[in-house]
Order: C-alpha cells, then structure tokens, then sequence
C-alpha cells in the first residue's frame, strides 16, 4: 500500500503536479541530509548539496523507471552529488565541524553518560579517518537495505556484504582493542 | 581465519536475516568472538551517527529544464565519442587498404597521330595576294 502511493506521488509529479514531490521529500528528508551531512562533514556544503540534490531528483523525475526502487534512485542521485563536491574541492581540505564540542557534561548527565558519547564521538572520528569507500558503505547501511546499497553501487548483493565486512573490520581495527568485546 | 558467518552477522545486526537464519545464527553468536564484535561494532556504528535534522526544502518554482540542448545533448552521449574517433579512424585505415589493394599497376600507352596533311585544305590564295599587295605598297613608299 506504501509502494503504491509513493509511485502513485511520483506520477503525478511526473504529470506536472510538482507540489507533490514535497510529500516524497518529507519522506526521505531526514535520512537523505544525515547522509550527505555525514559524508561531507561540512554544514553548509551539506545543505546546499541536499538542496541540489532535490532539485536534481525534482528535473530528473522523468528519466526515473516506475519499477525501481526511488529511494535508492534518490540516493544515488545524492551519492552523485557528494561525489561532484569531492571533485570540486580535491584541492581544498575542509576540516570538520568539532565533534567534541557537545560531549562535555551538562550538570544533569551522569559520568556514565559522558563516557558513552565520548565513546559514540570516538567511533564517529574514526569513522571519519576510513577511506572514502569504506566510509561510504557504512554511512549508506544508516539508511539503506542491503539491496538497496547494491542498487545505489550497481554491484551484486555479496559485494555490497562484502565491502561492509571489510569496512567494519578496519573501523575495528583502528579502534583496536578498546572496543572489542 | 574469518567466520564463515560473518555475512550473517551483518544482516542481523542491521535486521535483514531472515527468522529461520536468525535462531541458527544466535546459536552461532554465542560461541563467536568474530561475530559478536561484528554485531557490537554495527550497533556502535548506528548509535554514532546520530539522524540530522533536514533544513527545509525550498521547491523551485518550476523545475528547471536543460535549456542548453546542444551542451545536454553532448554531455548525454559523451560515452560513444571515443567510439566515434576510433570509428572514423577505422574508416580511413579500411579505406586506403582498400586503395592499396585494389590499385592496378601504371600500363604505358604510346599514342600514335594518325594525321594526313594532304586532307588538309590549304587555300592561302588570298593570303598571297595581301602579302603581294603589301610589298609592292612598301616600295612606292
């Protein structure tokens, strides 16, 4: 039922009714901006990036293929786009937003609480240290199926399995011991 | 040596294994090091990257077309001009082994003039009598 009315929306938009292409936003907006905000780590880039990326999907809509899968087209269309900013700033580094800025303790939290998001900020800075690739795959298993991720990668399901595995092993091994079990 | 089960320690970290799997692969994770860290390392993973808020979207007025056909159009089949040049130099490469193989060797000719003079009707009476007529008007002169 769920399908059907989102082919249902894209349709109309395909139709002229541009208004309802809100709906399929309101639907993805949140997992498709943490996706760009975590592969970029740059605030302003990332909403400008989700802003065109919308565009984007909004223009291309008529190029989309009713039997596939929008989401995945979506974040492929974004995917896309953090791949062009990438592109474009290859000669620029960007440092990222200060990740420690909100782990000091606020008079209500409990030493308990602190170490776990210091622990949670640890793992997201060394997610960020990942080569490109493997951050990638980690950031798309946030907000996509395994089938999905292989739609977004053109690759067949083992392999998009495959590179999590490997992305998961070197997070555990730049973490080391610490956060072994 | 890896856990054979390591790609079902993945799809049940994230809940994609199915309910079958699932009670198999628990029995496993009990006595797995490999995949218990995998499943704690993918829980860890998602508690860190915590959901953003999306700003708003602000909805052009109406969606913008490529209006740059010629620009849109060359981008679009970008992929065959290598295709392109590779086939125009093939042309040209089957077109001149063509005229290699196919050009017959210089044959020399000798022409020979097939021509009379006595067919030829030389009436130069009047060109005489002009020539005559000049002559004798130089020596008056």
């Amino acid at each position: 039922m769920k399908e059907i009315n989102e082919q249902e929306i894209i349709k109309a938009v395909k139709s002229g009714n541009y208004e309802a292409f809100g709906l399929l936003v309101d639907k993805y907006k949140e997992s498709l901006y943490s996706f760009i905000f975590y592969s970029i780590k740059n605030e302003a880039a990332a909403q400008d990036i989700y802003q065109d990326t919308l565009v984007k999907a909004l223009t291309q809509l008529k190029n989309y293929r009713e039997e596939g899968n929008f989401k995945a087209w979506l974040f492929t269309v974004a995917r896309n786009k953090v791949t062009d900013y990438f592109r474009a700033n290859s000669k620029t580094v960007s440092l990222p937003e200060d990740t420690t800025a909100d782990i000091f303790p606020s008079k209500e939290n409990t030493e308990k609480e602190v170490f776990s998001k210091i622990s949670l900020d640890n793992i997201h800075v060394k997610i960020e240290a990942l080569p490109e690739k493997d951050k990638e795959i980690i950031l798309l298993r946030q907000y996509l199926s395994f089938q999905e991720i292989a739609e977004v990668l053109n690759c067949p399901l083992g392999t998009a399995l495959a590179r999590l595995n490997r992305a998961i092993k070197k997070l555990q091994k730049t973490l080391g011991e610490e956060y072994a079990l | 040596m890896p856990c054979k089960q390591e790609n079902n320690a993945l799809l049940y970290a994230y809940g994609e294994l199915d309910e079958n799997a699932t009670k198999t692969f628990l029995e496993h994770l009990k006595t797995c090091k490999e995949c218990q860290n995998i499943v704690h390392l993918c829980a860890l993973t998602t508690a860190s990257l915590t959901p953003k808020q999306a700003p708003q979207f602000c909805m052009p007025a109406k969606p913008v077309e490529n209006k740059n056909f010629k620009i849109g159009f060359l981008q679009k089949f970008r992929w065959a001009y290598p295709a392109l040049v590779f086939g125009v130099f093939a042309l040209i490469l089957g077109f001149t082994a063509f005229e290699f193989a196919t050009k017959k060797p210089m044959v020399s000719t000798i022409q020979t003039l097939d021509f009379n003079f006595d067919d030829v009707d030389t009436d130069l009476t009047d060109l005489e009598t002009e020539i005559t007529d000049l002559f004798q008007y130089m020596q008056e002169i």
